[in-house]
């Protein structure tokens, strides 16, 4: 009984003298669940990491959350693409030194033989009246993220409240909407990035794409320190600095997957 | 006198319920002491007062003379040992049991084994240390439990309805070792019974009668449940009547004070055959520096003779006697 | 069939593999349960003895509250340690928000009114005349309370690796205050709620397959004081 408890204690011993994390400096990030899914951010920090010595906590939740995160001062930048609420963040106070990152393009998806017919809509709120008026179905992420606030100025877009029981509000990340999307023979509204990452898994046929309301931004904002002085602002604004420098940019635009490019670089051009 | 117990007005209730109230009571160092009564009539409650595990609502014990409270109540119940009346063993080896209360006194491994092999040696337990505490009998559990409070070396030994759960050679080796304990060491040893004291080994020097929670008579042994009848003048048991000097109203069980029993071999007068009746010497034995004989008469009586009345009478076991009560030595309870 | 397999599989290549990212994750789960079962242990059986042995007003009130305590959601109690920790809130200072301790403070409540109840119901199960016994051989309140605890060990332990099951297994609290941070605070649930998010869903159960080994090693150990004397 005795030699036991040593043991154990031993353990505990180990156990809290672990280290939580070596590097000396943190940075806390709140990003979107679709730009940490579709793996850019494995290239895109270890560089910024080691110059800096510190390390980039990635918080990955819907862009509603992460901005809430900002708001509370929980973290010191946010990296969300959803400008209507960046715009608001910003004027609120809460988030200064807004940059646009780099871009990609949302895509409508839908099974393959479309029975909706949105492939010959021209913009993507008619793709969306196609469906509403076919009831077929349609997958909303319905998590207050980027693309489900891209969803709802569509549906504005085309004077459309969606109702009904053809309207499946998951609430769920985007994979799993795709997931959804595919074993119900539905529509949804998808980042291209994900999609790419899931198209191998998904019999989902991309049937709207190139409309104007469809182009999806990333833009990434430091939290005021002026609100929140106990956020890591310094490094904040290196890190946007990394981002939007011919470093970070260059980056982006070599990650592909399965040879396909998946973001666009905003401040360089195209290579 | 230097007393081993002075209690003084205690009163113990069970909510608000009374279940014990003792005016005056002195138990005497080395006094082996028996408490007779009823199930229910506050034996238990006072054995684990005198063991200091329930304290008294109201009035105060002395131990040793000293006034028991809480700033000594820890050190005053750890010189007591004190067997239940149906004891819990701890779930572990029976010689951790016994040197379980030794050890949190902390007395040292070697002299704490010892001590516990030596205690199981006198309960008749040799060879047990390392058994499991719950595999044993019922008579087993008892005296590994007594064994428990031998091995503290106490200075006062309380024993609850020790007869209870054993069967009869265990009976008789406990009170072999009480009767040591009490005799050898001078160690006070209070018992409680409920069966009739008379068909114990062990010769009490004072029997406490306890009846609804109050000491009905000191060396009262003689109790006889029952009823009133004949208008007030009688009190019937189930085997005898008692005729009363005087009318009562109520009362359910009575009284002889054993002292005052008078035993005659010839037929009384018949001016003296008021509750006299004829019986035969059925036990024997030595009681202090006096004799006690049980007779059965219609109901058993425990007697004390003095010495120089037993050797004028010189009665013998199984001779037919005549036993006379009289009017000063009844009392009726109710 | 293929997919249970497959599964089987992953989780076989995860082990063996010595990923070195899996096993970070998989030792940051046990780092914080641990920490969080064995606070809530050593604050919730004593507590729960006290609770069991004392009478007390109110004591209704309290044995009620534990038990509604015990079907809070781990999300509730994940927004509330938010709410405490946010750089905003009342123990935002002490900058607990998004790391392992945090997390472990999540657990520990989270566990805390579950092992306090388990330990109340093994003490009522234990024999009345325990007590007595322990008073009248002279022992002092708290070697009572020892004795007590080893009387009703298997209960108690019980109790502990119950706690246990409950804080590993959870995820609210884990996401919630550990913000599932990679190669930081990311545990076996949080990865295994990512994973099935990404569609990788043999990936997920193989990581369940992992915590079930994790939590096999833990209970053994439980199991052997269970055992032991």
């Amino acid at each position: 009984m005795a030699g036991l408890w040593v043991w154990v204690c031993a353990l505990f011993l180990v156990l809290s003298i672990t280290p939580a994390g070596f590097a000396a400096e943190r940075l806390r990030m709140a990003t979107t669940t679709s730009t940490e899914n579709s793996g850019l951010l494995n290239v895109l920090l270890p560089p910024f990491e080691k110059a800096n010595n510190c390390k980039v906590d990635v918080i990955s939740v819907g862009t509603g959350k992460a901005l809430k995160l900002g708001e509370n001062g929980d973290v010191d930048v946010v990296f969300v693409h959803s400008r209507p609420a960046e715009d608001k963040f910003v004027a609120e106070g809460f988030g200064v030194d807004r940059r646009d990152v780099m871009h990609n393009d949302f895509v409508i998806v839908g099974p393959k033989e479309d029975p909706a017919g949105i492939k010959k809509a021209k913009t993507a709120a008619e793709a969306f009246k196609l469906v509403a008026d076919k009831k077929v179905g349609f997958i909303s992420r319905g998590d207050d993220s980027g693309t489900h606030k891209q969803e709802k100025i569509i549906w504005k877009a085309a004077d459309i409240t969606p109702s009904g029981g053809w309207c499946v509000e998951a609430g769920q990340g985007m994979g799993a909407v795709l997931q959804m999307a595919y074993d119900k023979k539905a529509y949804a509204l998808t980042d291209r990035g994900t999609y790419a990452s899931y198209a191998s898994k998904l019999d989902l046929a991309i049937l709207s794409e190139g409309d104007k309301a469809l182009h999806n931004a990333y833009g990434i904002i430091a939290v005021n320190p002026k609100k929140h002085p106990k956020a890591n602002y310094a490094l904040a604004k290196k890190f946007i600095e990394y981002l939007t420098g011919p470093e970070g940019q260059e980056v982006i635009a070599g990650y592909k997957v399965g040879g396909q490019q998946l973001f666009f670089p905003d401040v360089i051009k195209n290579p | 006198m230097n007393a081993a117990y002075h209690l003084k007005d205690v009163v113990f209730a069970y909510n608000r319920e009374p279940a014990l109230r003792v005016e005056s009571l002195v138990i005497g160092p080395g006094e082996l002491v028996a408490l007779y009564g009823p199930n229910g009539s506050g034996k238990t409650t006072l054995l684990h007062m005198l063991a200091f595990v329930l304290t008294p609502q109201a009035g105060e014990i002395l131990f040793f003379r000293e006034q028991v409270d809480k700033s000594n109540l820890l050190a005053m119940r750890r010189r007591i040992g004190l067997l239940p009346q149906n004891p819990y063993l701890f779930h572990s080896s029976v010689i951790a049991n016994v040197t379980w209360a030794l050890r949190i006194r902390g007395v040292d491994r070697s002299t704490r084994r010892k001590r516990a092999l030596q205690a199981l040696e006198w309960v008749g337990l040799p060879g047990f240390e390392h058994r499991h505490a719950r595999g044993l009998s019922g008579g087993e559990t008892q005296r590994v439990a007594l064994a428990r409070a031998l091995a503290l070396e106490p200075d006062i030994l309380l024993l609850d309805e020790p007869a209870s759960h054993m069967d009869r050679s265990s009976i008789r080796l406990v009170e072999e070792i009480v009767m040591q304990w009490n005799r050898a060491l001078g160690k006070t040893v209070v018992f409680s019974s409920h069966a009739r004291i008379q068909e114990h080994a062990l010769t009490p020097h004072r029997t406490l009668c306890l009846l609804y929670g109050r000491i009905v008579g000191q060396g009262s042994e003689n109790i006889f449940p029952g009823r009133i009848s004949d208008s007030g003048m009688s009190f019937e048991t189930e085997h005898i009547a008692f005729r009363l000097s005087r009318p009562v109203t109520s009362g359910d069980y009575l009284t002889v004070e054993p002292s005052r029993i008078m035993i005659s071999i010839d037929i009384p007068m018949p001016s003296d055959m008021v509750n006299a009746w004829r019986g035969r010497i059925v036990a024997m034995s030595e009681a202090g520096e006096g004799i006690r004989l049980d007779v059965e008469a219609g109901e058993r009586f425990s007697v004390l003779l003095t010495r120089e009345a037993y050797d004028r009478d010189r009665a013998f076991l199984g001779q037919t006697v005549w036993l006379r009560v009289p009017d000063d030595a009844i009392e009726v309870l109710s | 069939m293929s997919f249970f397999l497959d599964s089987l599989l992953a989780a076989f290549h995860l082990i063996v593999g010595f990923d070195a990212e899996v096993y970070l994750i998989a030792w940051t789960s046990l780092k914080v349960s641990l920490v969080g079962a064995s606070l809530a242990s050593l604050t919730g059986v004593p507590l729960g003895l006290l609770i069991a042995f004392t009478e007390f007003r109110g004591k209704r009130g309290v044995l009620l509250a534990l038990n509604t305590l015990m079907s809070l959601p781990t999300v509730v109690i994940g927004l509330i340690f938010y709410g405490l920790l946010s750089r905003q809130g009342p123990l935002g200072d002490l900058g607990l928000l998004f790391t392992p301790a945090g997390v472990s403070l999540g657990l520990f409540f989270l566990a805390l009114p579950l092992i306090a109840n388990l330990t109340i119901a093994a003490a009522h199960g234990l024999d009345p005349r325990l007590a007595l016994t322990c008073r009248a051989l002279g022992a002092t309140p708290l070697q009572q309370a020892w004795m007590i605890l080893k009387e009703a060990r298997f209960a108690v332990i019980c109790a502990i690796a119950v706690g246990f099951g409950r804080v590993i297994s959870e995820v609210g609290v884990a996401m919630m205050l550990g913000g599932n941070i990679r190669g930081f605070t990311r545990t076996l649930t949080t990865a295994i709620a990512l994973e099935t998010s990404k569609g990788e869903f043999e990936l997920g159960l193989a990581l369940g397959m992992f915590l079930l080994i994790v939590a096999f090693g833990v209970n053994g150990l439980l199991f052997l004081f269970q055992r032991a004397k």
